[in-house]
């Protein structure tokens, strides 16, 4: 049978919570437990800042986990995952003020809409915010994924816990399956 | 440290995109250099005034207020307030856009009044105007209405009082997702949204893809999200021989079904660890 491998990114800011969410699902990988160490390209890259993980979901169906850095001084490692991705997702932390304008760079980077990619926004170190805390800032998040022409669920996330991250993935699942466009075309005729 | 306020009026520029658009652009701007400068505040608009509270070292905030003068987007600048502070007040002051006339909206203008408004001393008539759009005017009891950041309050959710509307004849779409605090996510609804957000589709063909279990539940997914203002829809009466396409499995060519078939294969294998994961 043919292997899958698909590729999640995973993009966020210093602290955001990148390397707990790799761990995370790595961690509960149901097959072959020694993927992180296994792979070569994880551990080269790790030093110059891309971090990796793997979900082995069978002997031949596994998705790359891709953490990479928010800033874009570092769009050249953006540049080396950012083919054929199965999702993005965008993490960010809670509390301090987002930084707009590296979302905007990411989006700008990647461009989601074109290269036809689900975009799932986690707010993560969000555990304490009130529902309106939340709200306020999801309403500014959706403001920016709009200028993007981009409509994404944007959800708080703890990447520490695995139903949460897990979460995640269920959406880009769901996002990625929904009908081709000459599916659900109307006919006028 | 020292605490000091000013108040401005935006003038929008012709060829910058729309008004709301150029005053985020404005606050995020102001927003980052205060946080690389440690200036520390509150920046609130009403209409075409806009009060910013900042706190800081006396040069960091000199240095912002010279910013802030030579800014284009920025005209009527005038420093209304200038002392001396113990502590930052508004330290851990974190992102935030309040709807006007919430609760949330009208405690912290009578929060701030109450810290502040004493000290504020408005230099002209203009500064007087402008200012009273933020604290009303003495006489009044309550504040006039104004906008921290002016972006509007969503709607609320109220299910039971919104009557059903019959959305049998529509083709509806989804203009952005719901927040999970005004919705629960389930897999139906996070199916019905990832395939409305793409596109409009019309009633009787969501029902056939099965993105809902029954009419009630479709319906009642439905008028929520037009409660919340995130349901667009296009009657298809008058759209002249407008038909759902009634065989949802469209022929596609064969490499086109091979990425499907791993999709599908990939999707399957994930959706079933991701249940067995979570029981
Ligand atoms: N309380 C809380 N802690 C979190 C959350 N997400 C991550 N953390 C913790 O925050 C710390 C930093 O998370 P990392 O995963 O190392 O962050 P990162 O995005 O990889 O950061 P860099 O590699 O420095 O860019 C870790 O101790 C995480 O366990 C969250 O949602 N809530
Ligand atoms: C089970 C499995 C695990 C894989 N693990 C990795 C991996 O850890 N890192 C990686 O870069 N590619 C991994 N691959 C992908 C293959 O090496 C793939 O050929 C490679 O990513 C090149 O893909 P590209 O030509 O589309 O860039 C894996 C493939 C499979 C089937
Ligand atoms: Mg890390």
């Amino acid at each position: 049978m043919d292997q899958i491998y698909n590729k999640l990114a995973i993009v966020g800011e210093v602290g955001a919570g990148k390397t707990q969410l790799i761990n995370t699902i790595s961690e509960i990988s149901p097959f072959a437990t020694e993927a992180r160490s296994s792979v070569d390209i994880g551990k080269e890259f790790t030093t110059v800042g891309i971090d990796y993980g793997r979900l082995s979901l069978d002997a031949d169906i596994a998705l790359g986990l891709f953490g990479l850095p928010g800033q874009k001084r570092f769009s050249l490692l953006w540049d080396m995952v950012n083919t054929a991705l199965w999702g993005l997702v965008i993490l960010v932390k809670y509390g301090e003020g987002i930084n707009i304008d590296a979302i905007d760079d990411i989006l700008s980077h990647f461009q989601p809409l074109k290269n036809n990619v689900p975009v799932v926004v986690g707010i993560s170190h969000s555990e304490n915010a009130t529902a309106e805390e939340l709200d306020v800032l999801m309403e500014f998040l959706e403001h920016v994924l709009q200028g993007h022409g981009l409509s994404a669920p944007i959800m708080p996330v703890d990447p520490r816990d695995v139903e949460s991250s897990l979460m995640l993935l269920q959406m880009i699942d769901a996002i990625s399956n929904t009908e081709e466009p000459e599916g659900a075309q109307l006919h006028v005729g | 440290m020292k605490r000091i306020a000013c108040i401005s009026t935006i003038t929008t520029q012709p060829d910058e995109g729309d008004a709301s658009t150029q005053l985020m652009a404005l606050y995020n701007s102001t927003r980052v250099y205060n946080r690389e400068n440690d200036i520390t505040g509150v920046f609130l608009v009403s209409d075409s005034s806009c009060l910013q509270i900042m706190e800081g070292n006396a040069e960091s905030l000199a240095n912002a207020i010279y910013r802030i003068g030579r800014d284009p987007r920025i005209s009527d600048f005038s420093v209304v307030m200038n002392s001396n502070a113990d502590a930052a007040e508004f330290a851990g002051w974190k992102i935030r856009i309040i709807g006007a006339g919430t609760d949330a909206h009208l405690d912290f203008i009578a929060r701030l009044k109450e810290s502040l408004a004493d000290k504020i001393q408005a230099k002209s008539s203009t500064d007087k105007t402008r200012l009273e759009r933020f604290f009303g005017r003495p006489e009044l009891p309550t504040p006039t209405p104004t906008t921290i950041l002016a972006t509007p309050a969503p709607a609320p959710a109220n299910i039971s009082s919104t009557s059903q509307k019959i959305y049998d004849d529509c083709v509806v779409s989804v203009s952005a997702w719901p927040r999970p605090t005004q919705m629960r996510m389930t897999p139906e609804l996070i199916r019905l949204c990832s395939n409305l957000t793409k596109r409009p589709a019309h009633f009787e063909r969501i029902l056939a893809l099965k993105l809902c279990s029954s009419t009630e539940k479709l319906t009642h997914y439905l008028s929520v999200l037009e409660s919340l203002g995130l349901l667009k829809t296009h009657s298809s009466v008058g759209v002249p021989n407008l038909r759902v396409v009634s065989n949802p499995s469209i022929a596609a060519n064969t490499t086109e079904q091979a990425v499907n078939k791993t999709a599908d294969r990939f999707s399957r294998v994930l959706r079933r660890f991701i249940a067995s994961a979570k029981s």
